[in-house]
């Protein structure tokens, strides 16, 4: 009893990172609906970003990862500026391609700056595990767990409660109102663009302690991301933060009963069968809606 | 009707330059074992491999816009079921090809018939095809039978193209694959332009609704072009496992051979003949000249990663469709098109991305 | 022979067609006309296929082809032209004449020699290695007209395969038209332009909001007091588009 008790501590604390990196993906895809491959990537900016600035105690911690944020949501913002503005009018293609050639090219930019694998950083808090009727919790992946909260009740703040909020959404739901009543599409795009990769910075360096990095964590993070953002569904991002939480109980009981590589490989194939029986459009949609192809160069991928 | 004379398909200096290229690099291909030392025919091995790779995804993956990542199931495929059939069970390595092909196929017929039943879109297909070999990855690696995470070893004594397998000179991998290039070009030039099926594809992948107001059958023709992308892409799985002997879930399941499929045919052209086997044979010699530079392998793998990402990066970002529509372009510029001053009535062929003679 | 009966169809509750009957005979050219936003695209969707009714049925010479799949449609002989094929412009030219003359043509000499024919009646064959993005849209809409007519149709339906055409352009293809309709082929033409409704249509049936408000010959139907304040009923704009008479060349449109 106690184990599946400590699984289910573990993963509901795991998961609400993913609700974290989630929710960045959600405001980039779903809201926004722009395509990013590299979202996992940027968590690995995150990550390495920490690393790199060798955080000696708490508050140098979270400084490291107010930078590291910094710095994944600068270069989302030359991403979403420099590499896909132009690419919102051609559809969803050219941005898949971008930005997983881009999540590729990050990878290895990290494969050669950090040979090593599965780096990691000490307990950089100023407290030790957490013991309670036999379940036993470090102190980062409390303290993970706990901001990851925080921070995903703020950004449903700033989402649902302000007037920055409320552009986002109103550019969500119609880019055309949203430019007649004088917006400034391009900027609302790229912030929250910045915002989303900012996110996922952060939970990269909440992360850090809990999970050594290695350059391939960015794929397996973007693919969850997409998992948590589709099984969330569009409705609202309550239901994100909530695909984050049961991925995280998932993965942990579900290795109680199948060996780790199958439970990975069991979870990608009810992945799978979810993008089949969803209602799909999304993407595909929301670039005809933006700008009636007036280019036709298909971007070479049809 | 006669045969006519095949020369007169020449006919703009975009053909004529382009049937010269071809020539030479047909001559080149065939005595460049010849010239250089065993090491570098394996180069060239791989070189052909990464075009092999490239052109197959391209039929669905350029032909029809279907932005698959389970080719990399494909490429799996061909490697395990040469390991597990050939290497464990000693079956003759061509049947565990066909038989690599033959699923590979039924897969990839399955696959897209299930997505366009269940109306999904170009970006859901990519990321559930991705799912789907994340999870083969996932299965290999903890089955036995395909060798878990040790992988399966070669077993075996036997040489020769019968057993398709070369112990010391490279050169029989090399022309083996050369070999399949060449058939394997020809029939999709010929597909592609002779039949209803191969001209139907460009119209499904423009416009699904439109095609399928043509009287193209457009689940049926997806599906099909994905069967024989596939299948055609286990084949290079198979030698290049033949090649290194070992097959394991991260050597031939990795996402980045996907990609490297994917960007290798969008670099070169997505939707052109030779646009992925020029980007193929060029990220070889890429990694060649890394090489020789002294730079550690794996950071060569690395740096072609790199590479491929900002060079696909930046001709997405500028809009243009790859190596061979520029290729196009600027032969036109340089010898004109040959079309204006052409006599309205004589007999002419429509399209031609690239030179192949007709039966007229 | 084309009869289409009491065919509804609703998007989320809005309702686009409702009880609509009407029949196009071979041989002869039926104008479906009415203000935007009649419901005259989803009619023509639903009987080429794109669409399935939610009641009613559609008879191809006593057949039923109500709700068949596109392809299907065309296999049977129904053919259509597309308003817009902006998103369609790296198409070569001649391909799509040749890809639609496999209905009648067995094997590829035979499709691109009646593509060629097609190409040649149209005026088109020295855009044949074009690509449809690269040649004037009033251009692209004559290649469209062309893919309809090399299959050999039983019933052909053109989507104001007129608008933005050339007053020379609108006679090729009033011709065309009418060669087609000496073929024994029963027309089903959207139109907005009335030089073409005028000098063609044998029969013409104004849908608005929904419901057939009027069927007969143009002369009778611009009579109908109920067509009269269909029209004048819409803003000005949209009133220009179907001026009756007019004698002026074709407007632009899209």
């Amino acid at each position: 009893m106690s184990t599946v008790l400590q699984l289910a501590s573990t993963g509901l604390l795991q998961g609400l990172i993913y609700s974290l990196i989630g929710i960045g993906l959600y405001l980039v895809f779903t809201v926004m609906r722009v395509v990013n491959f590299a979202h996992g990537y940027f968590v690995l900016i995150g990550m390495y970003g920490v690393l790199t600035l060798k955080p000696q105690g708490f508050p140098a911690f979270i400084g490291a990862i107010v930078l590291a944020a910094l710095g994944g949501a600068l270069v989302g913002y030359l991403v979403q500026r420099f590499l896909l503005e132009s690419g919102l009018a051609k559809g969803g293609h050219s941005q898949l391609v971008i930005t997983l050639s881009l999540g590729i090219a990050i990878q290895y930019l990290f494969q050669v700056l950090h040979p090593e694998p599965f780096e990691t950083i000490p307990n950089p808090y100023p407290f030790e595990a957490f013991t309670s009727s036999g379940v036993t919790i470090s102190a980062p992946r409390m303290a993970a767990g706990v901001l990851s909260l925080v921070l995903v009740l703020l950004v449903s703040f700033l989402v649902y409660r302000t007037r920055i909020g409320s552009i986002i959404r109103g550019c969500s739901e119609s880019l055309n109102g949203a430019i007649h009543v004088g917006i400034n599409v391009r900027r609302v795009y790229r912030l929250t663009f910045a915002l989303g990769c900012g996110l996922a910075a952060i939970a990269g360096g909440l992360l850090l302690p809990i999970q050594p990095v290695s350059p391939a964590l960015g794929l397996e993070l973007t693919i969850k991301a997409f998992i948590v953002v589709v099984i969330g569904g569009a409705g609202s991002l309550w239901g994100t933060v909530a695909a984050g939480v049961l991925l995280g109980l998932a993965e942990a009981l579900g290795s109680l009963y199948a060996p780790g590589t199958f439970a990975t490989a069991l979870v990608y194939g009810l992945f799978f069968l979810v993008i089949l029986v969803r209602p799909q459009g999304l993407v595909v949609r929301a670039a005809a809606r933006i700008k009636p192809r007036t280019s036709l160069t298909k971007v070479g991928v049809g | 009707m006669t045969i006519g004379n095949p020369l007169r398909y020449l006919d703009t200096p975009l053909r004529r330059v382009n049937a010269v290229v071809v020539v030479v690099a047909l001559v080149f291909a065939v005595v460049y074992p010849s010239l250089v030392p065993p090491p570098m025919i394996g180069v060239g091995f791989v070189a052909l491999l990464y075009a092999l790779r490239n052109f197959t995804w391209n039929i669905a993956g350029g032909y029809v816009g279907q932005l698959s990542l389970s080719h990399i199931v494909a490429f799996g495929t061909g490697a395990f079921s040469v390991a597990v059939l050939t290497w464990r069970h000693e079956v003759n390595a061509w049947v565990a090809l066909v038989v690599g092909v033959l699923i590979s196929a039924v897969i990839g017929f399955l696959i897209s018939l299930l997505m366009s039943r269940f109306g999904v879109n170009a970006f859901f297909l990519a990321l559930g095809t991705l799912a789907l070999s994340l999870a083969a990855a996932g299965v290999a690696a903890s089955w036995t039978f395909l060798g878990d995470t040790n992988g399966i070893s070669y077993s075996g004594t036997e040489e020769g193209f019968a057993h398709l397998q070369w112990y010391v000179d490279p050169s029989g991998f090399y022309y083996t694959t050369l070999g399949f290039l060449v058939v394997i070009t020809a029939g999709t030039a010929a597909l592609m332009r002779f039949t209803h099926f191969g001209r139907s594809l460009p119209f499904i992948r423009e416009d699904p609704v439109i095609a399928a107001s043509m009287g193209i059958r457009v689940v049926r023709n997806q599906a099909l072009a994905m069967a024989l992308s596939m299948g055609l892409t286990s084949i290079a799985g198979t030698l290049i496992a033949q090649y290194v002997q070992i097959v394991s879930y991260e050597s031939v399941l990795t996402v980045e051979i996907g990609v490297a499929m994917m960007v290798g045919s969008i670099i070169g052209g997505a939707g052109t003949l030779a646009g992925p086997i020029v980007a193929g044979i060029g990220i070889a010699v890429l990694e060649e000249f890394l090489r020789s530079f002294s730079v550690s392998s794996a950071n060569v793998s690395s740096y072609t990663q790199i590479a491929y990402a900002v060079v696909v990066i930046l001709l997405l970002r500028f809009g243009t469709g790859g190596i061979m529509p520029l290729w196009e372009a600027g032969v036109r510029a340089v010898f004109g098109s040959g079309r204006k001053e052409k006599v309205p009535e004589a007999p002419e062929q429509p399209v031609g991305e690239l030179v192949d003679g007709r039966v007229g | 022979m084309l009869s289409v009966s009491n065919v509804a169809k609703s998007f989320g509750g809005l309702h686009v067609l409702h009880d609509v009957n009407f029949t196009a005979d071979s041989a002869s050219i039926t104008a479906l006309i009415g203000p935007n936003g009649a419901g005259k695209s989803t009619l023509v969707n639903i009987i080429g296929g794109v669409l399935k009714p939610d009641a009613g049925r559609v008879h191809l010479d006593g057949e039923d082809v109500t709700g068949v799949p596109s392809a299907t449609a065309f296999a049977k002989g129904i053919t259509r032209t597309f308003q817009i094929s902006g998103n369609v412009g790296s198409l070569n030219v001649f391909e799509s004449v040749a890809v639609a003359a496999y209905r009648q043509a067995r094997g590829y000499r035979q499709a691109n020699a009646l593509a060629r024919a097609e190409l040649e009646r149209f005026e088109l064959w020295e855009y044949r290695d074009q690509q449809l993005g690269s040649i004037p849209t009033a251009l692209t809409r004559l290649v469209d007209f062309a893919r309809a007519m090399v299959s050999r149709p039983k019933v052909l339906l053109l989507d104001e395969v007129m608008a933005g055409l050339t007053p020379h352009e609108v006679d090729l293809v009033i011709r065309q038209v009418g060669t087609c309709r000496e073929q024994g082929v029963a027309i089903v033409m959207i139109e907005h332009v009335m030089q073409a409704v005028e000098a063609l249509a044998d029969h013409v049936v104004v849908l608005n909001q929904g419901q057939v408000i009027a069927s007969g010959s143009l002369g009778d139907v611009s009579r109908n007091a109920e067509v009269v304040e269909a029209y004048l009923g819409t803003p000005p704009s949209e009133r220009d588009e179907v001026r009756v008479p007019a004698d002026t060349p074709a407007k632009g449109q899209q």
